[in-house]
């Protein structure tokens, strides 16, 4: 990306570089300028981080077929009802202090995080850059120049 | 109904639509019309998702420009979309107001 060097925080380049590289191409320069202005009105830096992040997500899953969508949102689903068996059901062997011990906590965190990380392995290996090829024509312009 | 509550029922993406209704528009200039429209705040990563999406759809374009901002503008076919939009919820608002005898 041929933009200028900017004063955004760095919480906000990282919630930017989450994007698929297309997004960047397309939207990066605009967004820039748009959070530079949101700041300079006071908008909370975390807030705008959150937004971003969150539409990061969003734009990655929405390129996804609406199958492999389902099948991620199943996964998931089945995932956290294990979790939720795990920690409610599954009996915890007894404390020598007469109540019940701390959850298995090795095994609900391979159960919790396992799920995560392929789903985040998955958003960013997913490559979509062939989408939105065009950028704005004054953009062309500008580097033609 | 305060504009809060308006922004649940409302469309993002119709938002976005009706602030580009009154003639092309940058990126910061439309988060400011939503949430004067409707009291939404919304922030980039949302509003360039919509963009995105309603740009693939051919409801809206970019227009060139010189500046950094680039504007984007309702395209035709966003345009007759609008349109067919807000005739739809005209009938929904009569049909509404018949239902409650409200003159």
């Amino acid at each position: 990306m041929a933009s200028e060097p900017r004063q955004l925080g760095r919480m906000l380049q990282v919630a930017l570089r989450v994007y698929p590289k297309w997004w960047r191409d397309r939207f990066e320069e605009y967004a820039n300028e748009d959070l530079e202005s949101l700041l300079a009105d006071g908008r909370m830096p975390l807030a705008l981080a959150a937004n971003l992040a969150f539409g990061a997500v969003s734009v990655r899953l929405s390129r996804w077929s609406t199958d492999l969508r389902r099948s991620i949102v199943g996964l998931a689903v089945l995932m956290l009802t294990l979790v939720a068996f795990q920690t409610v059901h599954v009996a915890t062997p007894s404390s020598p202090y007469g109540g019940a011990a701390a959850p298995q906590n090795s095994q609900f965190a391979v159960v919790a995080v396992c799920p995560m990380g392929a789903g985040t392995t998955l958003m960013i290996s997913h490559r979509t850059a062939d989408h939105f090829p065009a950028i704005c024509p004054s953009r062309n312009n500008r580097r033609s120049s | 109904m305060s504009k809060r509550a308006i922004s649940g029922f409302v469309s993002r993406r119709l938002l976005v639509l009706t602030a580009l209704a009154g003639g092309p528009s940058h990126g910061y200039a439309l988060i400011n019309e939503i949430e004067h429209l409707s009291g939404t705040r919304i922030g980039p990563g949302t509003l360039y998702g919509l963009l995105a999406d309603l740009e693939q759809s051919g409801l809206i374009e970019e227009v060139p420009s010189e500046s950094r901002r680039c504007p984007f503008q309702l395209t035709a076919s966003g345009r007759a979309f609008l349109i067919e939009k807000l005739n739809e919820a005209d009938r929904l608002v009569a049909i509404g107001r018949q239902r409650l005898a409200i003159p």
